[in-house]
């Protein structure tokens, strides 16, 4: 039954590499941007070390967190796990990995800002955004992957990657309209 | 609740069943469209044409006897020899070596074999049916494969076997004997449907067959073997006991090939194939590809150019009918195999002929085939002529159309007959372009009759979806105490659930992978409505709520195995899942350190034990535990509650823990216990716990808890009827629901979103219960447990049971889940629940008919739309009823 999540990669080099840079490139400039700004959580600017070790685990926890998720919806258990751990780790450097650095891991933040929809300010609204926005991309990715037309896209994880891929800009660009509306609301 | 709120409940929904069973009949009826029977009998005395003969009734005796053995799913690569041996299949691989040992050497006598092509669907009785009347199947014909009460009234070979006088002996299969009641001398037959007994009905047909061959009285014997066919229903394929079963059926042909004289000949013929898994019915190649075996001790054809030769199945019958000088059956429309008339080495499909042989008996030969094309093309022509006049179905035209075509070649043929030429390549070139007239209008009139008797009566596809469509928006209107506006604003989810439930029945991907799509859509709902819920409701909902996806996500396919081929000692495995599962519930229930530690210590112990023990007393160990496991989990469930019920259905369940250690290690040892202990092990220990459950379900009506009541009388008979893989599938619909019922109160979730989860979750169990909406898929063989024949209405309710036993679990435990009004205090009935499931049921069997009606011309409409709505709609009328009488009755 999992057939379909078993398709052989038509470049699962390319795929790799797509999801390998594209993780690289979110990272650097959580870590970056991290490392630049006071966190407000902290109220202190943190230290290289302890950004580091910050992104190491929650980048992990982030990646077997959405795997397991890939898993109970219906990604293969014990095959194919290379892919299914590079989806993990990239919807982690999308959605998990920012909020671990810039809130934290305080769980009643986390639940104000993601279960309660109520971000504060534009740090938090930026997380909001671009974190739903990517997993929800890659739950409509997964729409086109039991159709049988035979396109490279179709294959897991690549549809549930660009969707995810797709979330995130657009996440960033709903965050950028929403700047000017509510720029008066929460002066920070 | 007052009289008048309960009728006021019921009247809505009677009302919607008869709207459902009005849609569903019209519908069904314009979709699945029929081909008339003619009752008319071909005669001796009124051939179509005259042609030159001495001995027979239409056409020469070529043959006075013949012997026709049907070996039940004998698949193509069955009996071809394969050059190269591996692994793969090799245990049904060679193991009929006679089939090629006679083609090979010419000595023996002239062996044909073709590969035999079957119309679908690929069920017996329509597959005998096809083969001795000659005509197409209609679709709708698959569901009267269990009703062969009735007898074929159209015309065919058997039938005129009877007319012409010829001592016809049967014996097999009794199939055959409801078919054609009263027309054979002799009747050995014997019960067919128990797919669970390899070997009665083969034994039956060895010890009469040979003796009755050298009895001499007898003109054509028929032996219907069912031993392959049921091996691959309760094994597949691939299991030593189909060596076994094959090395028998050769052993048998070379019998008769021994035995037959120089006037007899031999069809050895399978009705269908089988798939990798052992089933049959449907129209992939492994169904339809048959093998058709024809031998002879005259000299026909060159064996070597039949070789890999496709012939459709219909095409046997005007072959028997000529060989044997019998009238063709006058709905025939298949045509003569030309290889058994021709006996010279002479390839007639090669075009140009090269280096023919002149001599005058080719020619003979090839002016025979002629006549018998001419033969049956009149004879196709006189059917065609009459169809044409009794139904408006063939426009005339098109059949004074052909008609010409075949008057031409007749002319053609007068003129060279007259011309009596000497044989030589040119007159043996001309006669055989005249076959290729022949055959070429035999094939238009073939490709006729498929395209019009696969027309859809659009007008009532349409009504029937309306009907179905009505009946959702009196759905809406009979939700309580909500107004329209409000359960579109407030219930997006469900709405959301609704819409992509609806396109996903759109694609035929999306109906093969529908187990998958079911997975993500639960999912999605509880990571939307759930999730955020228990976010704030601490760690015991959390943990609750990841065993509750996991459980869900186990669903899918962790045991691999099939139905009837369920490897127990494999199994350790998946006891050792629940164990563990059930070990986390208590421990979460009760909190008691000991008792947990004893259940991990437990789990370990039994998977420990399965890998020591021999195969024997691992599958008692596994069943014990296995059972032990499902009684503790249905005491956490009913919380202690209902504890008659309970001690009933644990009396019940340690019974079927018996019954299937018995019938596994029947099969292990090979040998057969007294008659007595079988009687009591198959028959009454089935009988005990349908009539035990039916007495505790009446029992729980008097009391309350009525929903779970019932659902705890009801889990043996299930158990039973499912097979031993249940004990997995029934026991992680006990833990969701346990878990579900929980998260369900922690997460205050709405009545919509708990319906739409269940039927989701209904749906995925479908399949996890080993079903599938295909025919193949039926597990026929539960109709039997508890009985040794096929009672039609009984076994067709086992059959129900079994394959919508989810459905019938998740409808009765609907109020269960969703009891938030009991906590209130109020005890009325909640009505929404139960409607909204059934909503969601209504709109999904819509979208499957609007889909299968958009896609009637699709390539995958037989194959997979039209068994989907056959089942979507036995869904929906058996929620309507479930539902109905959970109404009635609570």
């Amino acid at each position: 039954m999992e057939g379909i999540y078993n398709t052989p990669l038509e470049d699962p080099e390319w795929t790799e590499i797509y999801i390998e840079w594209m993780i690289g490139l979110v990272l650097a400039s959580n870590v970056g941007f991290c490392w630049l700004v006071q966190n407000r959580h902290h109220n202190r600017k943190l230290h290289v070390a302890e950004i580091l070790v910050i992104t190491i685990l929650g980048f992990t926890v982030g990646t077997l967190l959405f795997q397991f998720i890939a898993i109970c919806f219906g990604a293969p258990l014990l095959t194919n796990v290379s892919r299914t751990l590079h989806f993990g780790a990239l919807l982690s450097a999308f959605s998990f990995l920012s909020p671990c650095l810039f809130m934290g891991f305080d769980t009643n933040q986390w639940i104000r800002v993601y279960a309660n929809h109520s971000p504060k300010n534009k740090l938090e609204r930026f997380l909001y955004y671009t974190g739903y926005g990517s997993v929800i991309g890659a739950w409509l990715g997964a729409i086109p992957i039991p159709l049988d037309s035979d396109r490279p896209y179709q294959v897991w994880p690549v549809s549930c990657v660009y969707g995810a891929t797709g979330g995130y800009i657009l996440g960033v660009f709903i965050w950028f309209i929403s700047l000017g509306g509510f720029r008066k609301d929460h002066k920070d | 609740m007052s009289r008048g709120g309960y009728w006021c409940h019921l009247v809505p929904l009677v009302i919607i069943f008869l709207i459902h069973l009005g849609g569903l009949y019209f519908y069904t009826t314009g979709f699945f469209l029929t081909r008339h029977s003619i009752d008319e009998i071909s005669s001796c005395e009124n051939p179509p044409v005259a042609v030159a003969n001495s001995s027979g009734c239409w056409s020469q005796k070529i043959y006075k006897k013949a012997v026709v053995l049907i070996i039940d799913a004998l698949r193509y690569d069955f009996a071809i020899k394969h050059d190269q041996i591996e692994a793969e299949g090799s245990y049904w691989k060679n193991h009929l070596p006679i089939f090629d040992s006679i083609i090979k050497d010419p000595t023996k006598g002239s062996g044909h074999l073709f590969k035999f092509i079957a119309d679908p669907p690929t069920t017996t009785m329509q597959r005998l049916k096809g083969m001795t009347t000659g005509g197409l199947p209609t679709f709708f014909d698959a569901s009267d494969n269990f009703d062969t009460s009735e007898s074929i009234k159209e015309d065919s070979w058997i039938y005129q076997l009877y007319l012409n006088g010829f001592r016809t002996v049967f014996m097999g299969d009794d199939t055959w004997g409801h078919l054609y009641p009263s027309y054979f001398k002799r009747n050995y037959s014997y019960p067919s449907f128990n797919v669970k007994d390899l070997h009665t009905v083969d034994n039956g047909v060895i010890e009469h067959l040979l003796p009755e061959m050298r009895g001499g009285d007898w003109d054509v014997i028929i032996g219907h073997f069912l031993g392959v066919d049921h091996v691959g229903h309760r094994f597949g394929p691939d299991h030593p006991a189909m060596i076994e079963k094959l090395q028998q059926m050769n052993h048998v042909v070379s019998n008769v090939i021994d035995e037959i004289d120089d006037e007899t000949i031999l069809f050895v013929l399978g009705d269908h194939g089988m798939t990798t898994d052992g089933n049959h019915g449907g129209a992939s190649d492994l169904e339809t590809e048959a093998a058709l075996f024809v031998y002879s001790k005259k000299e026909t054809a060159n064996n070597e150019y039949t070789y890999e030769r496709v012939v459709h199945q219909i095409d046997i019958v005007p072959t028997i009918s000529t060989l044997l000088g019998l009238p063709i059956p006058y709905g025939n429309l298949g045509k003569v195999i030309p290889e058994l008339y021709i006996n010279m080495n002479l390839n007639i499909f090669t075009d140009p002929i090269n280096e023919i042989p002149t001599e005058q008996k080719v020619c003979d030969s090839l002016k025979y085939l002629t006549d018998m094309s001419y033969l049956e093309a009149s004879q196709l022509n006189t059917y065609l002529n009459k169809y044409s006049e009794l139904s408006s179905q063939i426009p005339e035209d098109e059949v004074k159309k052909l008609t010409m075509v075949l008057l031409d070649a007749n002319a053609l043929k007068e003129q060279y007959d007259n011309e009596k030429l000497v044989c030589s390549e040119m007159v043996i070139k001309k006669y055989h372009n005249l076959y290729k007239r022949y055959v070429s209008y035999h094939d238009s009139v073939l490709e006729l009759c498929t395209r019009l008797w696969s027309t859809f009566d659009t007008n009532f596809m349409l009504l029937g979806i309306f009907l179905v469509a009505l009946s959702v928006i009196f759905l809406f209107y009979s939700l309580k105490g909500i107004s329209i506006i409000n359960i579109f604003v407030k219930n997006k989810t469900f709405w959301l659930i609704c819409i992509l439930r609806f396109f996903s029945l759109w694609s035929n991907s999306y109906i093969e992978t529908e187990e998958l799509t079911m997975l993500y859509l639960v999912l999605t709902v509880l990571c939307l409505k759930i999730l955020p819920k228990i976010t704030n409701n601490g760690e015991e909902s959390g943990i609750m709520f990841i065993l509750l996806i996991v459980c869900i996500r186990l669903s899918t396919n962790v045991t691999g195995g099939k139905h009837e081929s369920y490897n127990f000692s494999e199994s350790a495995l998946d006891t050792f899942i629940i164990m563990c599962i059930t070990t986390i519930l208590i421990y979460l229930k009760k909190g008691h350190g000991i008792q947990t530690t004893t259940w991990i210590l437990s789990s370990c112990a039994t998977l420990l034990l399965n890998s020591v023990f021999p195969n024997n007393i691992a599958i008692a160990l596994n069943v014990i535990s296995s059972i032990i496991v499902v009684i503790v989990l249905l005491k956490l469930l009913t919380n202690g509650k209902v504890f008659y019920n309970l001690v009933a259905s644990s009396l019940s369940l340690v019974l079927v823990a018996i019954y299937w250690i018995s019938i596994q290690v029947d099969y292990i040892d090979d040998k057969m216990s007294s008659n007595m202990d079988q009687w009591i092990l198959r028959i009454l220990i089935p009988l005990f716990i349908y009539s035990n459950s039916v007495i505790a379900m009446l029992y729980s009506l008097l009391y309350e808890h009525k929903n779970m009541g019932i659902v705890i009388s009801i889990f043996p008979t299930l158990m039973i009827l499912l097979g031993p893989p249940s004990v997995y599938s029934l026991t992680l619909i006990v833990v969701i629901l346990h878990l579900l019922k929980y998260i369900v109160i922690h997460a205050e979730t709405g009545t919509f979103d708990i319906a739409a989860i269940m039927y989701l979750l209904s749906i995925l169990f479908f399949y996890f219960t080993g079903h599938a909406p295909r025919f193949d898929a039926l597990q026929f063989s539960a109709g039997f447990i508890g009985f040794d024949y096929y009672n039609y209405t009984i076994g067709g309710i086992l059959m129900i049971l079994n394959t919508f036993a989810s459905m019938i679990i998740f409808v009765i435990l609907l109020p269960f889940v969703d009891n938030r009004k009991n906590i209130n205090g109020n005890t009325g009935y909640n009505n929404n629940v139960l409607l909204s499931f059934l909503l969601l049921v209504c709109v999904s069997t819509m979208s499957t008919m609007l889909f299968t009606y958009f896609a009637r011309r699709h390539l995958m409409v037989w194959r997979i739309f039209a068994p989907k709505y056959m089942f979507d709609a036995a869904i929906l009328l058996v929620v309507d009823i479930v539902i109905i009488l959970s109404y009635s009755l609570i």
